[in-house]
């Protein structure tokens, strides 16, 4: 295995292959970092031309621009709050804010090290567990998605404002936007009002943009008009110190990355949510996340950059892509004649070595170049307001009609924006609506297939191993500031505390 | 000197008109002359494209002209077709077509029907068949049915998404055979095929090609095709009209125009399609994504072939409900 991997990393060395795998990474940053443009599009406008390439080069291109990208999301979400990548959503809540308080170059830094780290990690899980972990894909049928779902739903209790009530508005709010469009089940579509645009559904990412980016651009607006100059100061890049400080995150999101990863319905974006929530919830002072912290930009950057390494599992151990870019990617493997499955290690032992040292490569250029290149993004900052948010609106409106071709999705974008602005007035975070309709659809679906597939008997969820482990979890999850007011009050032999778990809750 | 102003005027419209009368002719012989504008319904990335761009990559060179691609997703084809249905016949708005533009057409979500387009060639024909896993308890096609016909709705079929040429096959198959299946909707291919193996639902609507892998593997193999012969690559599997079910639903993709395009524009478009499938990379482009050289049908083979699909779609989507 070693001796394969050495050949792979020589292979890599090859000019031609190494500078494929530049070029993907550079090319993933660039396309990261733009609000609307994403990977799956980047790999797809790429495949042809991989045609007259090596299998190896086409194939690491493309996956390089995968890991390049993943990272590139979060330079935006950081300077601007205009997530890049969906994936990137969840690094907007303490990357943003650490910004704005003069630390950008210490956020970048962070985001890069923890990316670097998630994907890193998830690549030797790839190379040394594919085959073992694929069969965890096997054993996740509908049931366990719901469950994996309400799972995910719980993290409205910790992630957004202070206020649970609010919250869970939101939640309900992204859950039924989430049933706009086309009912898979059934096959009609539903609160279209007879408009073709809406039959699809309302996309993900036009409200993302809109909430998270047009929302900042118009509050900007609003600062401006009454202080023209803000100063904006730039630090260093976060200290080893800093780092070490946030290692146990960083090993618990690379986990958790990893594993949503090689689940075949879900990708880096429930994951980042996931591995925010989780540092939340194991970290002794949980009310500073939001404010801008290190730990809350490591644990969600980490979790997605693992998603990448985890989603290659199943796109290549089984033949059944983990994520959308994975989708591509496994097109582009029966391209260049590399059938996906159980027997692509043995088949092409050579070829799938040589992908697996290009995806390490790729994680050690963004690091460089991330790196590197932190103070020159920062730079971004300088830019004043007045200069600075129209263009970003731009980019918005760009980003959303090159999703689909659709004004359409322009003018959801643009609305949520202006929703967004006038929520924030009244204490409601966007982070819950982006949740709910992350989750809506697959709540729907995964629910109502299971009964159709379980003949209508809903004890299934609580018979199947994975399924009953997941809901333990978010019962746990739901109670655990419960748990540990009666654990303190335990251990300190104080008087009941419940009133503190009630402020925490409300 | 009115006069004079009179004639010359005369003479002026005249020349006009011929020059107009005279610049169509010219239009349709000169075809293409400006960039063409082709549109695929599904994103960017997809079988769809893939197959467009492979067509277009060559046609570009031999057409003299660009050939811009772009997604107009939305509906299931119905934002395109609408689109198409506002543009001129001319020739300069081509697009990419799947079986679901048919049915997107007979459930009436678009105002274009089958006689507002012209066929110009069709690209893939890729083999559909019930794929069973080799580990699940039934053997065969026919153990299947014999439990199907014991407990009506009790074989599970996985199908990606309703109304859709996987829907229809294995309605058309079930109605054929006088059993009854309970179809489990997926989104996607990989998730249909993670159910099948895991024994979630017994069989799956699939093609072939999307899945060699596992089959290589020996986890998953066919149980019935529907196509016309028996595909190579499982010499085991029946095909449907052997076990006496008349079924052929699969997986096409295809080009075609508004009609009303004039016949010369529709015969240089055709013609110049036609010599880049049959050229080295385009059959290559099949070879490689397990399709067979059968699948390039002519512009006048392959209207037939919508003619004869074409009410198929009208009759089950109004079956299944999907349609009043």
């Amino acid at each position: 295995m070693f001796e394969q991997l050495v050949i792979g990393f020589m292979t890599i060395a090859e000019p031609t292959n190494f500078l494929a795998v530049l070029m993907g990474v550079v090319g993933g940053m660039i396309l990261g970092a733009m609000p609307g443009l994403t990977a799956p599009m980047g790999c797809a406008l790429l495949i042809p031309f991989t045609y007259g390439m090596e299998p190896v080069a086409a194939i690491t291109m493309l996956v390089s621009l995968y890991c390049g990208a993943t990272y590139g999301g979060s330079i935006a979400a950081i300077l601007v709050h205009a997530p890049g990548t969906p994936a990137a959503a969840a690094t907007t809540f303490d990357g943003y804010p650490l910004a704005q308080k003069g630390q950008a170059g210490k956020a970048l830094g962070m985001a890069c090290i923890s990316s670097f780290i998630g994907g890193f990690f998830s690549v030797i899980v790839l190379i040394f567990l594919a085959p073992v972990l694929a069969n965890i894909a096997i054993k996740f049928g509908p049931a366990e998605y719901f469950a994996l779902a309400i799972f995910g739903l719980s993290m409205l209790s910790s992630v957004g404002s202070k206020s649970t009530v609010k919250n869970l508005l939101g939640g309900t709010i992204g859950v039924f936007i989430a049933c706009v469009g086309m009912d898979e089940i059934s096959g009609f579509s539903r609160y279209d009002f007879g408009i073709t645009h809406l039959m699809d559904g309302i996309s993900f990412i036009p409200v993302m943009i809109g909430l998270f980016a047009a929302t900042e651009v118009f509050r900007q607006a609003e600062i401006g008009m009454r202080k023209v100059a803000i100063d904006r100061k730039i630090s260093g890049l976060p200290s080893w110190k800093e780092i070490k400080s946030v290692k146990g995150t960083l090993l618990r999101s690379s986990l958790i990355g990893t594993f949503i990863g090689i689940l075949p319905a879900e990708g880096g974006t429930v994951a980042s949510f996931i591995g925010y929530n989780e540092a939340k919830r194991f970290s002794k002072t949980p009310e500073k996340f939001g404010t801008g912290i290190i730990e809350g930009i490591a644990a969600p950057e980490c979790a997605n950059n693992a998603a990448t390494g985890g989603s290659m599992v199943p796109t290549m151990a089984l033949g059944i892509p983990g994520s959308g870019t994975t989708a591509v990617i496994l097109g582009a493997l029966m391209v260049h004649g590399m059938r996906p499955g159980p027997l692509l290690f043995v088949q092409h032992t050579q070829e799938v070595y040589g992908v697996f040292a290009g995806m390490f490569v790729a994680n050690l250029l963004f690091l460089g170049l991330g790196l590197g290149g932190a103070k020159l993004f920062s730079q971004v900052l300088r830019v004043p307001n007045y200069v600075l948010s129209p263009i970003i609106l731009v980019l918005c409106v760009v980003g959303t009609y090159a999703l689909k071709n659709n004004m359409a999705d322009v003018w959801i974008m643009l609305i949520c924006g202006l929703v967004g602005y006038k929520m924030k007035e009244y204490g409601f975070t966007a982070a819950p609506i982006v949740l709910g309709l992350v989750l809506g659809e697959l709540i729907e679906i995964s629910l109502r297939r299971s009964l159709i597939v379980f003949d209508n008997n809903p004890l299934i969820f609580f018979t199947r191993p994975w399924s009953v482990a997941l809901i333990i979890l978010t019962v746990l999850g739901l109670c655990s500031p419960l748990i540990r007011s009666w654990l303190d009050n335990r251990g300190n032999g104080k008087g009941p505390a419940l009133s503190e778990a009630g402020e925490s809750e409300d | 000197m009115r006069k004079l102003f009179f004639g010359v005027s005369v003479a002026v419209m005249a020349i006009g008109f011929l020059a107009q009368a005279v610049s169509t002719v010219v239009a349709e012989d000169n075809y293409p002359s400006k960039q063409i504008n082709w549109y695929i319904h599904s994103s960017a990335g997809g079988g769809t494209d893939i197959f467009t761009r492979t067509v277009t990559a060559e046609l570009k060179d031999i057409l003299g002209v660009p050939i811009v691609v772009s997604s107009m997703s939305g509906g299931s084809g119905a934002r395109m077709l609408n689109y198409m249905m506002e543009q001129p016949a001319d020739g300069y708005t081509v697009f990419s077509m799947t079986n679901s533009n048919l049915a997107t057409m007979a459930r009436k979500n678009t105002t274009a029907q089958r006689a507002d387009i012209i066929g110009i060639a069709r690209g893939c024909y890729d083999p559909q068949a019930f794929m069973i896993s080799t580990k699940g308890p039934y053997k065969n096609i026919q153990e299947i049915l014999e439990e199907a016909k014991a407990n009506p709705g009790k074989i599970k079929v996985g199908i990606t998404h309703v109304a859709s040429v996987d829907h229809v096959a294995a309605y058309l198959f079930a109605k054929a055979a006088d059993v009854q299946f309970e179809y489990v909707p997926f989104t996607g291919g990989g998730e249909m095929v993670v159910a099948v193996l895991q024994g979630t639902v017994d069989m799956g609507v699939l093609n072939p090609s999307e899945v060699m892998g596992q089959v290589d593997a020996g986890n998953l193999t066919a149980a019935v095709v529907f196509v016309q012969e028996r595909l190579k690559s499982f010499p085991d599997a029946p095909t449907a009209k052997e076990l006496g079910y008349d079924v052929e639903m699969n997986t096409w993709r295809g080009i075609g125009v508004k009609a009303g395009t004039p016949d010369a524009v529709v015969k240089k478009l055709a013609d110049s399609i036609q010599q880049v499938m049959q050229g080295e990379r385009y059959q290559k482009y099949l070879a490689d994504n397990s399709m067979e050289p059968v699948s390039v049908m002519n512009a006048a083979d392959w209207n037939a072939f919508l003619d004869a699909e074409w009410p198929l779609w009208g009759e089950i989507m109004k079956e299944l409900g999907y349609v009043k």
